[in-house]
C-alpha cells in the first residue's frame, strides 16, 4: 500500500463527517461544561451553517 | 420462530415522548405497534412511553420496559439489561397531591397487588411537594422543572434502603389547566403532550441518581366529559390514575447494571448489551436523541418511519446514518421479518438490478493477485 493515511481515512469512508455516536459523545462534552446532562436531542440541523440545534435539560448542584 | 442454534432477533422501539409523534404522542397509542413488532422479533426493547396506557397495558413476554435514561445508557454501550421475573415496587407520592387524589393512587396499587400480584412493597410521602411546572422548548418539544428535586430523590432513597425495593413509580401532581387550548388539542389527537417532557425529567433523574427502573404516572384533576376525545388519547378518561400501566410494566423491568461493575464477559447471564441490538425503528424526523445516534453505528438495521411525523426536524440523512426509509410501520415489520428469515429485503422488490462492482480506488493500485496470492 502506497497510499498516505489521509487518503486511505477518506477512501475507505468517504467523507469527514463525524460518526453519529462521536457526535453524540460530543455533544455531551459540551453539554457537561453546562451541567450534568438529563435529557437532550438535536433538534434541528442547519446544513447551511453546519449548525445542530441542540435542546438540554442539565442539571447541577446548588 | 427461533431455533436454539440461532441469535435471538432484538428490536430497539423508540417514539420520543412529548414530541408530538402523530403515532405514540398521545395515551399509549403506540402499543399495537410495539405488540405486532413483538410477534416478529425475539426481544423488543422500548420505553414506557411506548407501553403506558393509562389504565391500559398488554403484557408481552419479550417486551423489555426501560426507561428513556436508562435506555439512552444502555445503547451507549455503558449499562446492560438484565431481565427478571419480577421487580419489588416502591411507589412515590407527591405530597403537593390532594387527599382525595393520593387516595385514588393508593387504591389503585392496592388493585396491582390484589388484582395482578404485583409486588407493590410501600409507598412515601415526599417530604416537600415536588412542584412540578411544565415548559415547552423552542422546537415544540414539552419539557419541565421540579421545585424540590431533592425531595423526589429523599423519597426514592428511602423506598429502595428501608423497603428493599427494585424499581420506583412516581406520582407527581402535576398543573392542568382545564381551558388549555393545548391540552384540549392533545386530547383531539393533535399537538405536542405538555406533560410529557415534566414525566421524562423525573423519571430521569430517579434512575440517573439510584440506576434502577423507574416510571412516572401524573396525578391531575378529573377533566369533564368531552365527546371529541380521539380515540388516541381515549386510555386517559378511563379511571382516576395513569398508574395502573405504570405498575406492571415496572414489575418486569429488567436491572440496569454498568460495564464498570462487571467485564461483558462476566455479567450475568440472559444480560442484553447494546452489541445485541439487530434493530432500531424511529420516527423519520427524531433522529436526534442520544439512543439512536449511539445504536446506529451498531445495528443491522435502522430504520426511519415517514408516516409517524414529529414536531422535530432531524432526519437520518442529516446525520449521515444509513436507514431504511418506509413509509408504515407495517412495512417496518416486513423489513424485519425479512432480515430474521435470512433475506435481504431488496430481494423483495419487484427489480433487482445487477451485481454492483465496487469500483478501484483513483488513490490506491488496484489489488490484482496471481494465484500464488503474491500481487502482481
Amino acid at each position: 500500500m502506497q497510499a498516505p493515511p489521509s487518503k486511505l481515512r477518506s477512501a475507505a469512508l468517504g467523507t469527514d463527517v463525524l460518526r453519529s455516536d462521536a457526535l453524540r459523545s460530543h455533544i455531551e462534552t459540551q453539554l457537561r461544561t453546562h451541567g450534568d446532562p438529563l435529557r437532550w436531542a438535536i433538534t434541528k440541523i442547519d446544513t447551511a451553517s453546519q449548525t445542530a440545534h441542540v435542546e438540554a435539560v442539565v442539571t447541577s448542584l446548588t | 420462530m427461533t431455533f436454539a442454534c440461532q441469535k435471538p432477533h432484538t428490536t430497539v422501539l423508540i417514539i420520543p415522548t412529548g414530541i408530538g409523534a402523530a403515532m405514540g404522542g398521545y395515551a399509549g397509542d403506540a402499543l399495537p405497534i410495539a405488540r405486532t413488532l413483538a410477534g416478529v422479533t425475539d426481544r423488543l426493547i422500548t420505553h414506557p412511553n411506548v407501553l403506558n396506557g393509562a389504565q391500559l397495558y398488554w403484557p408481552m413476554p419479550n417486551a423489555y420496559y426501560v426507561e428513556g435514561y436508562g435506555l439512552d445508557q444502555f445503547a451507549a454501550g455503558r449499562w446492560s439489561l438484565n431481565p427478571v421475573h419480577q421487580n419489588a415496587i416502591g411507589l412515590v407520592i407527591d405530597q403537593g397531591m390532594e387527599a382525595e387524589l393520593r387516595w385514588r393512587h393508593l387504591q389503585a396499587a392496592d388493585a396491582a397487588r390484589a388484582t395482578l400480584g404485583l409486588d407493590v412493597k410501600a409507598h412515601v410521602v415526599t417530604d416537600m411537594p415536588l412542584g412540578v411546572t411544565l415548559k415547552t422548548a423552542e422546537s415544540g418539544a414539552s419539557w419541565g422543572t421540579l421545585a424540590n428535586p431533592g425531595s423526589l430523590l429523599r423519597a426514592a432513597e428511602r423506598l429502595i434502603k428501608e423497603a428493599k425495593v427494585q424499581a420506583i413509580a412516581v406520582v407527581a401532581r402535576f398543573p392542568a389547566d382545564e381551558a388549555s387550548e393545548a391540552l384540549n388539542a392533545n386530547r383531539q389527537g393533535n399537538g405536542v403532550d405538555l406533560l410529557a417532557g415534566a414525566e421524562a425529567v423525573i423519571s430521569h433523574l430517579v434512575v440517573r441518581t439510584f440506576k434502577i427502573p423507574c416510571a412516572h404516572a401524573p396525578a391531575l384533576a378529573p377533566l369533564p366529559l368531552d365527546t371529541e376525545v380521539s380515540p388516541r388519547s381515549a386510555a386517559e378518561e378511563v379511571g382516576y390514575t395513569f398508574l395502573s400501566c405504570v405498575l406492571a410494566g415496572l414489575s418486569r423491568a429488567p436491572q440496569f447494571a454498568s460495564a464498570e461493575s462487571g467485564a461483558k464477559s462476566g455479567a450475568r447471564s440472559g444480560a442484553i448489551w447494546a452489541d445485541d441490538v439487530d434493530a432500531v425503528i424511529l420516527p423519520e424526523t427524531a433522529f436526534g436523541g442520544a439512543a439512536v445516534m449511539s445504536l446506529a453505528q451498531r445495528a443491522a438495521q435502522v430504520i426511519a418511519v415517514r408516516e409517524n411525523t414529529t414536531a422535530m426536524a432531524v432526519t437520518p440523512k442529516d446525520l449521515g446514518i444509513p436507514a431504511i426509509a418506509v413509509n408504515t410501520y407495517l412495512e417496518a415489520v416486513g423489513v424485519i421479518a425479512a432480515y430474521k428469515a435470512g433475506v435481504a429485503h431488496s430481494a423483495l422488490m419487484p427489480r433487482i438490478p445487477p451485481l454492483p462492482k465496487i469500483p478501484a480506488s483513483r488513490s490506491l493500485p488496484d489489488p490484482s493477485f496471481t494465484l500464488s496470492g503474491q500481487p502482481l
